[in-house]
C-alpha cells in the first residue's frame, strides 16, 4: 500500500519536472530571440540617432561658412525625440580630416546600444572667389506655387550681394550670406581704353564721370580730336562706357600683348570672329576651338549643348546688344563667360543637359532668369538680378532654379577685364555631387 | 482520539461511482501531461529550424548590407582616433551592379579604400551560402540559404530578398515545407544621383 502512495507522487514529480523543463525551453529561446531583435531595433536605431547627429554638425557648418571655422569643432550633444518621447542621445565631433577634407564623428546610444558614424565631406579654406549673384542694382529671387503640391523652388548657394536689397518669396532657399546695401565694384573698360588719361599716358580722362564729350575731347588733348569720331562707335556725340566697351574688345583685348592667350584673338573690325548686327548661334555655327567672339549688336543662343564647340571647350560671347540664351549648357570642365553691355536673359536648360562646368556673366544691364535649370558659377550684373521661375502653360511646376558655386578656383576667364568683384569667403563646403573637379561626394561610415 | 482514513474506508473496496471519478481524473491529468509533451515536441521539431533559418536569413542580410569592418579598406583617422571602415553595400561609392545568371546570383560594388567588392550566391551547390569577393571566402553563419535577390529600386536604392525553405519531419505524418523570407531597402548615402 505504501509503493503505491509513493508512485503518484513521482508521477506527479516527474510530469512536473518536464513540464517546468519544457516552460524554461520556451522561456530562453523566446527571451533569446526578443532579446536579438531588442538589441538589432536599439542598434538600426542608433545608427540613425547618430546620423541625425552628424547631419546637425554638418548644419551647423555650412552655417558657419562666411565665418571663421575651428578645428575640432565644439562637440555638439542632442537628443532625437518624438513628442516627449526621446529615442536616443548623439554626441558629435567634428575635425579636419586632410588638407581639404573634414569628417564629422557622431555617436548615438539607444537603450545603451552605441553606434558611431563617420562622414567626411571636402571643403575649401579661405578661398578668393566671385559672388554667386551680384548686383549692383536689387535682387528678386521668386519660386513659384504649381498646381496642387508643384512648387518651383529657387535654390541659390551664397554670398548673394546687392547695391541694393535682396527680396525673397516663401519657395526661395539661399545657403549662405545675403548682404545688401553693400558697395559693388564693376569691371572697368575706361583703364584699358585710350581715351582714359589717368596716369596712363592715354588720350583722354573721363574725371570719372563715365564719358567724355566732344568738347571736353578737344579742350583736354586737340591732336587726338580728330579720333574722337572714330572712338564715338555709336555716334552720339560722346565717348562713354559703351564706347570705353567696345574699344576694349575690338582694339585692346584684340592684341595678342593683351590677353591671356597670346595671341590675335580675331574680334577687330573685320576679323573672323567680330560679327556686325544680330547674330543667331546654334550648334555648328561657330568653329570649334573659338575662345572668343564679338558682336556688334544683339546675340540670340538657341541652343548651346555641351557638344557645341567640341567635347571640352571654354568660350567667351561678348555682345553690345543683349544676349538671350535658351538652354545654356555646357561639360563638366567647360566654362562659357557672355559679357553684355546689355541684359542677359536666360530661360531654363534642364532639357539639354544643365551647365556641368561654370556659367560666368557680366551684364551692364540686368540678367534675367525665367523658368529652372541649373547653373553653377557667377552673375555679376551693373543693373538688377530678377529670377523667377514663373510658371508657365505646361512648365514650372516642380521647375526648380538653382544657382550653385563655381567649381573650382577661380580664375579670369579670357575677356573679363580684370576688377571682376570678388570675395574672400573663409570657409565652404565644396560641391556634394562628385560631378566635376572641386567637389566631393561625401563618404559614410559607421563602426 | 485518533482516526486513521485508513478505518473509515469501506473495507469492502472502491465504489464504481469513486472508480469513474478517479478515472476521469487520472485521464485529465494524463492528457494534460500528453498535451504539454506534445506541444513541446512539436515546438521543439519545428519552431527551432524555423529560429535557425530566420538567423540564416538575418545573417545574411545583415553580412550584405552593413558588411563587417574590414582592416583593408583602411582607417578614418579623426582627432587622433581610428575609426574602421565597413565591407557592406551600404556604404558603396557607386551604384552596384546586380548579375543573374542560372548558376549564381552576384551584386557588384565598389568601396573606399577596398575598390570592387562583391556578393554572391552559388546556385549550383547544396547547401547554399553567402561568399564575399570569392569562393574562398564564405560568409559565417550563411549555410542553409536557399536564394537571394537584389533589386535596383533606384541607383542608390537596394532591396535585399533572403529566403531559406527547408522540409521538416515533425509531428506530421509527412514531412512539411517551411520558409523564410525577408526583405529590407537599403539607400545608399554615399552614392550620389544627379
Amino acid at each position: 500500500m505504501n509503493l503505491k502512495k509513493g508512485f503518484i507522487i513521482i508521477i506527479v514529480v516527474a510530469s512536473l519536472a518536464i513540464i517546468v523543463l519544457i516552460i524554461l525551453c520556451l522561456i530562453e529561446v523566446g527571451s533569446s530571440e526578443i532579446l536579438q531583435t531588442r538589441v538589432n531595433n536599439n542598434i538600426i536605431s542608433a545608427e540613425y540617432v547618430a546620423m541625425a547627429g552628424a547631419e546637425r554638425m554638418y548644419g551647423r557648418l555650412k552655417s558657419l561658412q562666411s565665418s571663421d571655422v575651428t578645428w575640432p569643432q565644439p562637440t555638439l550633444t542632442g537628443a532625437v525625440s518624438t513628442g516627449t518621447l526621446t529615442t536616443g542621445n548623439f554626441t558629435a565631433n567634428a575635425n579636419t580630416f586632410s588638407s581639404d577634407v573634414f569628417a564629422i564623428v557622431s555617436q548615438g546610444v539607444v537603450n545603451g546600444r552605441a553606434v558611431t558614424v563617420t562622414v567626411k565631406y571636402g571643403y575649401t579654406a579661405s578661398s578668393t572667389a566671385p559672388s554667386t549673384l551680384g548686383a549692383g542694382g536689387s535682387i528678386s529671387l521668386s519660386g513659384t506655387h504649381g498646381t496642387g503640391n508643384k512648387k518651383s523652388w529657387v535654390h541659390a548657394d551664397g554670398p548673394l550681394d546687392s547695391g541694393h536689397g535682396i527680396t525673397i518669396n516663401d519657395l526661395v532657399q539661399v545657403q549662405g550670406p545675403m548682404n545688401e546695401n553693400q558697395t559693388i565694384a564693376m569691371p572697368s573698360f575706361w583703364l584699358y581704353t585710350k581715351f582714359d588719361t589717368t596716369n596712363t599716358g592715354f588720350a583722354y580722362s573721363d574725371g570719372g564721370t563715365g564719358s567724355i564729350t566732344r568738347a571736353e575731347a578737344l579742350v583736354q588733348n586737340p591732336a587726338m580730336i580728330a579720333t574722337f569720331d572714330t572712338n564715338d562707335v555709336n555716334g552720339d556725340g560722346v565717348i562713354d562706357d559703351k564706347d570705353a566697351f567696345y574699344y576694349y574688345y575690338t582694339s585692346y583685348l584684340d592684341q595678342p600683348a593683351n590677353n591671356m592667350l597670346g595671341q590675335d584673338l580675331a574680334i577687330g573690325p573685320g576679323d573672323i570672329y567680330y560679327f556686325s548686327g544680330d547674330q543667331n548661334f546654334e550648334p555648328g555655327s561657330i568653329p570649334s576651338g573659338t575662345p572668343i567672339i564679338f558682336v556688334d549688336g544683339n546675340v540670340n543662343i538657341l541652343f548651346n549643348s555641351s557638344e557645341w564647340w567640341g567635347a571640352a571647350c571654354n568660350n567667351t560671347i561678348i555682345a553690345t546688344g543683349t544676349i538671350t540664351i535658351t538652354q545654356p549648357s555646357n561639360g563638366g570642365n567647360d566654362t562659357l563667360t557672355l559679357v553684355a553691355y546689355g541684359d542677359v536673359i536666360t530661360g531654363g536648360e534642364h532639357s539639354f543637359g544643365g551647365v556641368n562646368g561654370n556659367l560666368i556673366v557680366y551684364t551692364n544691364g540686368n540678367f534675367i532668369a525665367d523658368y529652372g535649370g541649373k547653373t553653377n558659377g557667377t552673375v555679376l550684373a551693373k543693373g538688377d538680378i530678377i529670377i523667377n521661375t514663373q510658371a508657365a502653360s505646361g512648365q514650372g511646376e516642380n521647375f526648380n532654379r538653382d544657382f550653385k558655386r563655381l567649381h573650382g578656383d577661380w580664375t579670369e576667364p579670357l575677356g573679363l577685364p580684370s576688377g571682376y568683384r570678388v570675395v574672400t569667403i573663409q570657409f565652404i563646403i565644396k560641391d556634394e555631387t562628385g560631378a566635376t573637379g572641386g567637389s566631393y561626394k561625401p563618404m559614410w561610415q559607421r563602426d | 482520539m485518533c482516526v486513521s482514513i485508513n478505518s473509515i474506508r469501506n473495507k469492502n473496496g472502491f465504489t464504481i461511482l469513486e472508480l469513474l471519478v478517479a478515472s476521469f481524473v487520472a485521464f485529465l491529468v494524463i492528457a494534460g501531461i500528453w498535451s504539454v509533451y506534445v506541444i513541446g515536441w512539436a515546438w521543439w521539431h519545428e519552431a527551432i529550424p524555423k529560429i535557425e533559418m530566420q538567423q540564416i536569413v538575418r545573417q545574411a542580410i545583415s553580412s550584405i548590407i552593413d558588411g563587417s569592418i574590414d582592416s583593408g579598406a583602411g582607417t578614418d583617422y579623426v582627432s587622433g582616433i581610428a575609426y574602421g571602415r565597413r565591407n557592406g553595400i551600404a556604404w558603396a561609392t557607386g551604384s552596384p551592379l546586380i548579375t543573374s545568371t542560372a548558376n549564381e546570383i552576384k551584386i557588384t560594388y565598389n568601396l573606399e579604400g577596398l575598390g570592387s567588392q562583391s556578393f554572391f550566391v552559388n546556385l549550383t551547390e547544396e547547401p547554399r551560402k553567402v561568399y564575399h569577393n570569392s569562393a574562398g571566402n564564405p560568409v559565417r553563419g550563411t549555410e542553409g540559404i536557399t536564394d537571394i535577390s537584389f533589386q535596383l529600386v533606384q541607383p542608390n536604392l537596394i532591396l535585399v530578398t533572403a529566403k531559406a525553405e527547408r522540409d521538416i519531419v515533425g509531428t506530421r505524418a509527412s514531412p512539411y515545407h517551411i520558409k523564410v523570407e525577408e526583405s529590407q531597402t537599403i539607400f545608399l548615402r554615399n552614392v550620389i544621383t544627379p
